[in-house]
């Protein structure tokens, strides 16, 4: 119990965030052949497959991501002879509309590969969305980091095909321009665009770097969204994306969703981002003059009238400070800061105790 | 939208008080936490990528080898990528740290080196010391005098304290519970049949069980400890009295109805303090390296060290305490109210919502009829008409009319005029 109260000034307390990131790598191989697709939970809706970094029938599995492809109604892929082609223009305006929303017609927007809605030559009318888990997201994927490897080799045996992104065989995405170049014209939050590089963009129009515009990254929503010329127009060839050698055309109009989502997960190479947590905190600087707190109420610091941590009564008086105490302003204790070692205190020295409380 | 105000007599606030079962099997230098599988994965020996005595905090890295990389640095900060996820920050002015990263390191890092923490799984689990008589339970520290040069003191060793010796004052604090909690009793101790003990100096076995595992404190009288031998029950003892004492209520009929340790419900420790055999002399086992009968001091004695005391199983139960706050909203939909829907499916589709629409100009149909779903055995004619809607869900609002909340029903709640419904809204906080 406090016998000396301090009062705080605007000036001693100061709120603060600091960002607490993890890096969160997701290699292809557990999306895609080690767990013989046990880590897959397909639904009898068929809208999207979820999955898992472990088989889902075990408690120890994460969801790690969903998976879905659709397309817009102008695109050529539209169409009554496509499977599952309402499932796939439905999908795809559920995403506009969240993460792109609506015209000024009140006509849901087309993903734009450049996010300035100018022009419908930069529309993205066929993608594929992954909607990555907020245990792996936090409170949003950290601007700047989000990579994604994919197999661009023709075979759909070998879809890596041993290469690289140098080599050929593996193409890079990633948000370049994340960290200052990001949008914040969509109404899930901030977005940052995605380009593709690598020697096998043989079809794109790349830029001075190399790089080619292949799609959009959600950071707060945590949603990617992958043109689906990717493993087309963007390539020197056509990919075989499944064993019958369909190309990505025949993959998203001949197949299912979730047979599409297979296709793209066998190319799936490499994955990995950092994430974001905010933390919140407030800082309390508690500072102790030269001629306060010198002295204390505990019963052992006196000892026959004497003051024990003095050797000599004509000595300055000496205290130790073990713990701080947030008291309310009816004098309430609230909190309490522990020190890791007691803090010896005497006329001759100053302290500013700085507490943290995180919330 | 009707509002209704909470009365005071609508809204309560309290603690519901859990008590979650705890179960631990300690086997051949294993602990077994609740019955949790070790399963061998992929790429790992044990998929949670721990033991499984311990509880994994997030649960992250699950079947995932440490330290084999995973591909290019992640992002503009060139974050290694280990293939494992691990937590990182920028050091800034904050001075915020990682645990596993030292005060040195931290200080010798420049603003805006980047920081990592140890990669998941963070993980805590139960162990077990064991102290014969000899074994010191503190080191003094070594201080060397400087005083006659003038200089502060030098401390050269910074010395040692045991687990069970820094709980002195702890043990201590419970005598009112029992007189058994006495960490040094006298031969002339009040102490029934504790003469002359004490912790610094007799064999002894201590228990730890993180807080993890049982939340606020260990339910009293919840407490049971099993001594298996080749598999046939041995001995058993409980905190029967729910005072801390464990008394032994099963095997040597000698050692019955005798404290045989000490529990610290607040704290999570087990004290074993009784090292009187178990068993005849022919029923030995390895617990400290040479070949001994059971006690109740070597209880949970394989996961010490490098200990497995391959024919003795130990099993130790108790429950946990944790609390959760929940409030209970009563929101009531009184007779004669809530019998109305702005629905667009409320009112009959047969008649138009509008009654003249044109380029200038649009009338709104003002009498539209409801329709009536009053159920009949005929469709015509139908039921005499009642006013009927179906209740989905409540909402809850601030003061200010923001909705904070809503509760759905699991299947619509059919509201006449003549009917009063009250739902019990439940969250924790």
């Amino acid at each position: 119990m406090a016998t000396t109260f301090k009062t705080l000034t605007p000036a001693d307390v100061v709120s603060t965030r600091n960002m607490l990131h993890e890096a969160i790598p997701l290699t292809g191989a557990i999306v895609s052949g080690t767990y013989a697709g046990e880590n897959i939970k397909n639904f009898s809706h068929g809208i999207f497959q979820s999955v898992y970094d472990y088989p889902f029938l075990s408690s120890s599995a994460n969801h790690i991501f969903d998976l879905s492809a659709g397309y817009t109604t102008v695109s050529g892929l539209s169409g009554a002879a496509s499977i599952q082609n309402a499932k796939k223009l439905n999908f795809y305006n559920e995403m506009a509309q969240l993460l792109v929303g609506f015209d000024e017609n009140n006509v849901i927007r087309r993903f734009d590969d450049d996010g300035d809605f100018v022009g419908t030559a930069t529309k993205i009318n066929e993608a594929y969305f992954v909607s990555f888990a907020r245990l792996l997201t936090k409170d949003e994927i950290k601007k700047g980091s989000f990579s994604i490897d994919l197999g661009t080799t023709v075979s759909h045996a070998t879809p890596f095909g041993g290469g690289s992104v140098d080599t050929g065989g593996i193409i890079r995405l990633t948000d370049k321009s994340g960290s200052s170049g990001y949008k914040v014209n969509s109404p899930a939050g901030e977005y940052g665009i995605l380009y593709a590089t690598g020697s096998d963009l043989g079809g794109a129009v790349v830029d001075g770097e190399g790089y080619a515009k292949a799609g959009l990254i959600y950071y707060q929503a945590g949603i990617a969204v992958l043109s689906a010329s990717v493993f087309g127009s963007l390539l020197d060839a056509n990919v075989a994306m499944d064993g019958a050698g369909q190309n990505i055309v025949q993959s998203l109009t001949a197949s299912s969703i979730t047979g599409a989502c297979d296709n793209f997960r066998r190319r799936l190479y490499n994955l990995s981002f950092n994430n974001t947590t905010e933390l919140n905190s407030t800082i309390y600087f508690c500072r102790v003059n030269h001629n306060e707190f010198n002295y204390s109420s505990n019963p052992t610091y006196i000892s026959s009238s004497n003051i024990v941590v003095k050797t000599n009564p004509s000595d300055i008086p000496v205290t130790y400070i073990t713990t701080v105490g947030l008291y309310s302003p009816d004098n309430e204790l609230l909190a309490v800061a522990k020190l890791s070692e007691p803090l010896k205190k005497d006329p001759t020295t100053e302290l500013a105790l700085r507490v943290r409380l995180d919330y | 939208m009707p509002y209704y105000k909470f009365d005071t007599n609508d809204v309560f606030v309290n603690t519901l008080k859990l008590y979650p079962e705890v179960k631990f099997v300690v086997y051949n230098g294993s602990a077994y936490y609740n019955s949790t599988p070790d399963i061998s994965g992929t790429f790992t020996g044990s998929i949670r990528c721990t033991d499984p005595g311990s509880v994994s905090l997030f649960e992250m890295n699950i079947d995932r080898g440490r330290g084999t990389g995973g591909g290019p640095n992640i992002g503009l900060d060139e974050i290694p990528n280990t293939g494992l996820i691990y937590p990182w920050i920028k050091k800034d002015g904050s001075r915020m740290n990682f645990r596993t990263n030292t005060q040195a390191s931290f200080i010798g890092s420049d603003i805006g080196a980047t920081i990592t923490g140890a990669p998941y799984p963070y993980t805590a689990s139960i162990s077990k010391d064991y102290y014969t008589a000899a074994t010191p339970r503190y080191t003094p520290p070594v201080i060397f005098d400087n005083s006659p040069s003038g200089d502060d003191p030098l401390v050269t060793d910074a010395g040692s304290v045991s687990i069970i010796r820094m709980l002195k004052n702890t043990i201590n604090y419970y005598r009112y519970l029992s007189p058994q909690f006495e960490y040094s009793s006298s031969a002339n101790s009040i102490t029934n049949g504790v003469h002359s003990r004490d912790f610094d100096s007799c064999d002894l076995g201590l228990v730890s069980i993180p807080s993890i595992f049982y939340g606020n404190q260990i339910k009293k009288g919840s407490v049971n400890l099993e001594f298996y031998y080749t598999g046939s029950l041995i001995a058993r003892a409980q905190d029967t009295k729910r005072n801390g004492e464990l008394i032994q209520t099963f095997g040597t009929a000698s050692n019955n109805n005798g404290v045989i340790g000490l529990v610290l419900y607040n704290e999570g420790f087990i004290i074993l303090t009784s090292s009187a055999a178990l068993a005849t002399a022919a029923s030995n086992d390895d617990y400290t390296g040479v070949l001994d009968q059971p006690r109740w001091t070597y209880f949970a004695q394989s996961i010490s060290g490098s200990i497995t005391a391959p024919k003795s199983t130990f099993i130790m139960q108790m429950s946990g305490t944790s609390d959760t706050q929940v409030v209970t909203m009563f929101a009531t939909a009184p007779k004669g109210d809530l019998n109305h829907s702005n629905n667009p499916t409320y009112l009959s589709a047969s008649n138009l919502s509008f009654v003249s629409t044109g380029s200038s100009g649009y009338i709104e149909n003002e009498k539209r009829t409801i329709k009536n779903v009053v159920s009949s055995a005929y469709a015509d004619p139908a039921g005499s008409f009642e006013k009927t809607t179906y209740i989905s869900k409540v909402g809850v609002f601030d003061k200010n009319k923001n909705l904070i909340g809503v509760a759905k029903v699991a299947t619509p709640v059919k509201k006449t005029v003549n009917r009063d419904f009250t739902f019990k809204i439940q969250l924790d906080i």
